[in-house]
């Protein structure tokens, strides 16, 4: 009975997707949690990819510094804090910051700085009264007056947030500002416009099937358990094994010398002034750092079944994991060690609650947020008539999908959990692709022909 | 070897490098284009690892002769598609229009669109945004309060309701399942929640989407009626009335429970259904097997049937030696065939081809016509031989066999293939049986008159197998038969005129309750499609005749490979009277040999003396068909009585 729409209906969406692109260089952004994306659409791959954290450094009484962008907070100021513009949960709480650091990510690689701007002149220099008038801009410091600006934004963001959102960035560009949702354009990233969009990030994982290149609001569903989540997991991991591992970042390493594997690292690390060492927050970018290399080259998912399970023919998987070749990895202070099937740990409980790390601070996680959970329940509330389309386009997106393994199991778990439909994962194959799929989703919607009239300005 | 000429070997070949090394210098001395001499100076004698690339820029393209260089420029535009006359800047060809004139050629599609699509809107004096066009709407239905309150009023939809579906559906261009999803209704009497709590209000009523879809329809539905009555509309028009007005939502409602359960079926149905979907197709292919190989049965039975009217053709020897040639090689063709049916072939040949030589003739079953015919070549055969005694025969080894294969064959041959049967699970079985008897399947000592038993032997338990498979096969029909009785239990003496009238019909349905899959393709594929027919034949008699002509079917075969056989002796025996008499035993061995290796048999055709078993096989398992066809028949009397009790 969808015949009479589909009759009258031929969508703007669609039809601009099968013709040529009109260049009106906008610009795409799209924010994360671990990372802001920023270039011109109609490009494969964003030009500026910043950090979205940033750095204070408190000078005096009332005056402040802030550091944005990886040259910079990297670097261990004396009584430096880390801080980062969004809740754990991926939305966006300091609005100010978070201007700035948009604008960071534009300026800093995109278009020149307005000389008229001394803020953006020059970011190190950058020093600016907290209090500062930021009312007092007039047009011609808007960094990109000619520009529109496209942005992404999560499925999830409550009304209020979204005019904020589009307030804030009509600072920004003086034209147009088009707030897009960003699983829309994971899903165009792909070339689907009907799709179920995983999205493993750093703050949250998120489930949002879309239909028509319209996001089904009823469908989201998101859990915290994501990247952020399994550096916890390995932070865990490292304090409980014997012998412990030891978790330096680079920067409190001053010297280092070579020890066995599992032998006690040697190294000489580093003392800061009274007073002067940098903040607790900063210590903990860097050690996420490290955690991401770690994830990177050590961390995998056990590819088929659970870790608690049996394969099929009846053998223990945790037996089957220990037999896997370790990987070696080596700290920042020379420890060293080969990972056996405890690499295997630190993800599990993504997907089976049971087999989480825990202690008194972080309690198992509910059994509805792992990733196949989220999924059934995303489903169940989508019509029954497009699940097994869904179903059969599942786009894997976001950077801790690039664990090894993980489209693997989650293919297996999918199939296991719904036999009867065909399973169909397609996650881009390239990193970038994979990484920075909303921005590239965001850069083809904002080079159609179509884009500017069918987006909500 | 002197020293002068080591020295003339050295000298000419020290002599040889220096030429090309000096060559090589010179080619490097060329110092490429762009890199200074003092730089290149610093390279020395050795060529630098690097490869200096010819820094010339690619010939440039000629653009002279064209027109002159095309301008571009930043323009401001709007998009007519927006209402809010918003501004926007894209690059564009000067003094032109809108992209529509970019000739590019990749955009000349788009362009000649634009053009013919510009002239139909004849010169609007807007210049128009090439995409605005994709701008589409859906029409949705427009109504007046008082056409509301006329028509369309419902119990359960207040107006606002219908207002804001009619236009969620605008704003979705009718995508249900994106309206379904965004369908927040507040009734305007309540105080609206603030906007932030959007997705986390739930509608005041829930809606399924079977409720909007029905809503919608039927407003739809009678706005279009009350713009244009019915019998005014287009075929086009109507049919989409028709459809809307149709629409069943309880309908829709059960069809998506049927199709949640199907999306959550555990595995072990999915598996189910997949077994069930290759057994069905296994059995169409069966079906359609089975159905072929019937219709080409009942070809070659009709066939010569409808020639026989005139039989003037096949007066001569040698036209009825052709005829047979004929049907020989058509034979050769096909595979052997295996399915009985009820056919002109008639028993006449009932009692074999163990009756001898004396019984060749032309394939009398199938002609019809051609039982009393005789053809001189039975004959010859038995001509011109000289005997020997009997001790010297057996000690040369000489038999006398009804019938030979074609080609020769070493007599040592017949011991590998004694215990072999038509199918390796025959075979298989064979092997069992004797291996319970406690006899070796290989002869210790294989002489002929051991052979000979052992065949029998063979032959016997052949035999028994095949009792045993059919007196299964019964103990099976017999259960299915009771079961359907039991069934029926009564009243459908009518079914019984049908089945008769397209039994063969009859026959195809049950194809799939026997599933026997051998894979054989002679003695059990006949089985197969008896046990196939078989819950059918207990309902009527007919098809046991059915049965009998299938055993004869098979023993014309036989009869036909055996014709061709003694062909294939005469022209040997033709041979052979040309040489002299006296060494006819050792010419014959010598041929024999020469034959063996000079015309390996190409058709690999069963030597003679393997088929004296399986003829006896054949006819015993024929007589046992009949045994099991009179059982079947005494049952069926049987299971008619109980139904008309
Ligand atoms: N190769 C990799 N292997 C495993 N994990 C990785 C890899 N690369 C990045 N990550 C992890 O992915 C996360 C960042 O992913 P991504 O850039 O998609 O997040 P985000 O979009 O910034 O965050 P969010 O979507 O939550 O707002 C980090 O937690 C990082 O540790
Ligand atoms: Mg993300």
């Amino acid at each position: 009975m969808e015949v009479v729409g589909r009759v009258l209906t031929f969508n703007a969406f669609s039809q601009g997707l099968m013709n040529a692109a009109d260049e009106i260089s906008a610009l795409v952004l799209d924010p994360g949690f671990s990372t802001i994306r920023a270039g011109f659409a109609g490009e494969d791959v964003p030009k500026s990819v910043v950090s979205s954290y940033y750095g204070v450094v408190p000078l005096g009484a009332s005056k402040t510094k802030y550091l944005y962008g990886d040259n910079s907070i990297n670097v261990p100021s004396p009584r430096v804090t880390i801080h980062n513009p969004m809740s754990a949960d991926g939305n966006i709480e300091n609005w100010d910051r978070a201007k700035k650091l948009w604008e960071y990510a534009i300026t800093s690689r995109l278009t020149s700085a307005k000389p008229a701007n001394p803020i953006l002149h020059d970011k190190d220099d950058k020093v600016e009264q907290q209090d500062v008038e930021m009312d007092g801009m007039d047009e011609q410091e808007k960094p990109m007056a000619e520009n529109p600006l496209l942005m992404t934004e999560t499925g999830w963001n409550s009304g209020k947030n979204r005019e904020k959102a589009v307030l804030l960035q009509r600072e920004l560009a003086t034209t147009t500002v088009v707030v897009m949702q960003k699983l829309t354009c994971h899903s165009f990233s792909v070339g689907k416009a009907s799709a179920l969009v995983i999205d493993v990030g750093a703050s949250s994982t998120s489930i949002t099937p879309v239909h028509d290149g319209l996001i089904l609001k009823k469908g989201i569903v998101r859990s915290p358990l994501a990247g952020n989540y399994i550096s916890d997991q390995l932070r865990l991991l490292f304090s409980t094994s014997s012998p412990q591992v030891p978790l330096n970042p680079h920067y409190l390493v001053s010297s280092k010398t070579p020890v066995d594997a599992l032998a006690p690292s040697q190294a000489i690390l580093r003392t800061f002034a009274n007073g002067s060492a940098p903040d607790v927050t900063f210590r903990r970018l860097q050690e996420e750092r490290l955690l991401t290399e770690f994830k990177e080259t050590v961390v995998q998912v056990w590819p088929s079944g659970r870790l608690a399970g049996h394969d099929a023919q009846g053998r223990n998987n945790l037996e089957a994991a220990k037999n896997t070749p370790p990987r070696p990895f080596e700290m920042p202070d020379g420890y060293n060690q080969a990972f056996g099937a405890e690499r295997y740990r630190a993800v599990e409980g993504l997907f089976d609650p049971k087999m989480a790390l825990t202690d008194a601070a972080k309690p198992a996680p509910q059994a509805g947020w792992t990733i196949p959970e989220l999924i059934k329940s995303s489903l169940s509330q989508v019509d029954v008539d497009i699940r097994p389309h869904l179903l059969s386009n599942v786009v894997v997106v976001g950077g801790s999908t690039l664990i090894h393994g993980f489209t693997e199991r989650l293919d297996n778990e999918l199939k296991a959990m719904f036999p009867g439909p065909r399973v169909r994962l397609s996650a881009p194959g390239n990193v970038y692709e994979r990484k920075f799929a909303s921005w590239i989703g965001g850069s083809i919607l904002a080079s159609l022909g179509t884009f500017h009239q069918v987006c909500v300005f | 070897m002197t020293a002068a000429d080591m020295k003339d070997m050295l000298g000419e070949l020290a002599i040889e490098p220096h030429a090309p090394r000096v060559k090589k210098q010179k080619v490097i001395e060329k110092r490429p284009e762009g890199v200074p001499r003092e730089l290149f100076a610093l390279f020395g004698e050795r060529a630098p690892p690097i490869a200096i690339l010819d820094t010339k820029a690619k010939e440039r393209p000629k653009f002279s002769s064209r027109q002159k260089v095309r301008a571009w420029e930043r323009k401001q535009f709007t998009n007519p598609a927006r209402d809010d006359g918003l501004v926007l800047r894209h690059w564009q060809r000067k003094e032109d229009t809108g992209i529509a004139a970019l000739a590019t050629p990749a955009d000349s599609n788009i362009a000649s669109e634009m053009d013919t699509d510009e002239k139909e809107k004849d010169g609007k004096a807007e210049p128009g945004y090439p995409y605005a066009r994709f701008n589409v709407k859906v029409t949705v239905p427009e109504y007046s309060d008082e056409q509301y309150e006329s028509h369309l009023k419902s119990e359960d939809w207040s107006k606002e309701e219908t207002d804001y579906l009619v236009s969620l559906a605008l704003e979705y261009d009718l995508r249900w399942i994106v309206i379904s999803d965004r369908y927040e209704y507040q009734p305007s009497d309540l105080p609206k929640e603030s906007a932030d709590s959007m997705s986390v209000t739930v509608p005041s009523k829930d809606r399924s989407m079977e409720d909007m879809k029905a809503r919608y329809y039927s407003v739809a539905a009678k706005t279009m009626a009350l713009k244009q009555p019915l019998q005014s509309m287009s075929t086009t028009e109507f049919e989409l009335h028709e459809k809307m007005t149709k629409f069943d939502a309880t309908l829709e409602t059960t069809r998506k429970k049927l199709a949640q359960t199907l999306f959550v079926r555990p595995l072990e149905e999915v598996k189910e259904e997949e077994i069930l979907l290759a057994e069905l197709k296994r059995i169409v292919t069966n079906q359609e097997k089975f159905s072929q190989e019937r219709k080409e049965l009942y070809d070659r039975l009709q066939a010569p049937h409808s020639a026989a009217g005139s039989t003037a053709m096949y007066k001569t020897s040698h036209d009825l030696f052709k005829l047979m040639q004929d049907l020989l090689n058509a034979d050769k063709n096909k595979k052997r065939r295996s399915v009985g049916g009820p056919g002109e072939g008639g028993p006449s040949m009932a009692n074999g081809p163990s009756t001898g030589a004396s019984d060749r003739g032309p394939r009398s079953s199938l002609g019809g016509t051609g039982n009393d015919k005789r053809t001189s070549l039975g004959g010859s055969t038995s001509t011109g031989q000289k005997h020997l005694s009997a001790r010297d025969e057996a000690k040369f080894g000489i038999a006398h066999l009804e019938r030979t294969s074609t080609g020769t064959t070493f007599r040592h041959e017949r011991i590998n293939n004694l215990a072999k049967a038509k199918s390796n699970a025959l075979t298989l079985k064979m092997t069992h049986a004797l291996q319970e008897l406690g006899i070796p399947a290989r002869l210790s000592m294989p002489t002929a008159a051991v052979c000979d038993e052992y065949e029998k032997l063979v032959g016997s338990i052949h035999t028994l197998l095949e009792v045993r498979k059919v007196s299964e096969k019964l103990e099976t029909e017999i259960k299915i038969a009771r079961a359907q009785v039991e069934e029926k239990d009564g009243g459908n003496a009518d079914a019984n005129a049908d089945a008769n009238a397209n039994g063969e019909q009859g026959k195809l349905e049950t194809v799939g309750v026997g599933g026997d899959d051998d894979g054989d393709e002679d003695a059990e594929g006949e089985d197969d499609d008896e046990a196939d027919a078989v819950p059918e034949r207990v309902e009527k008699e007919e098809d046991d005749d059915d049965e009998d002509e299938d055993g004869e079917g098979d023993e014309e075969e036989e009869e036909e490979e055996q014709e061709q056989e003694q062909e294939q002796e005469q022209e040997e025996d033709d041979d052979d009277d040309d040489e002299e008499e006296g060494e006819q035993v050792q010419a014959q061995g010598k041929q024999q040999a020469v034959a063996d290796s000079a015309d390996e048999d190409a058709d690999g055709d069963e030597g003679p003396e393997e088929k004296t078993p399986s003829e006896t096989a054949a006819t015993r398992r024929n007589s046992v068909r009949k045994r099991s066809a009179s059982v079947v028949s005494h049952f069926s009397n049987k299971s008619s009585k109980r139904q008309r009790k």
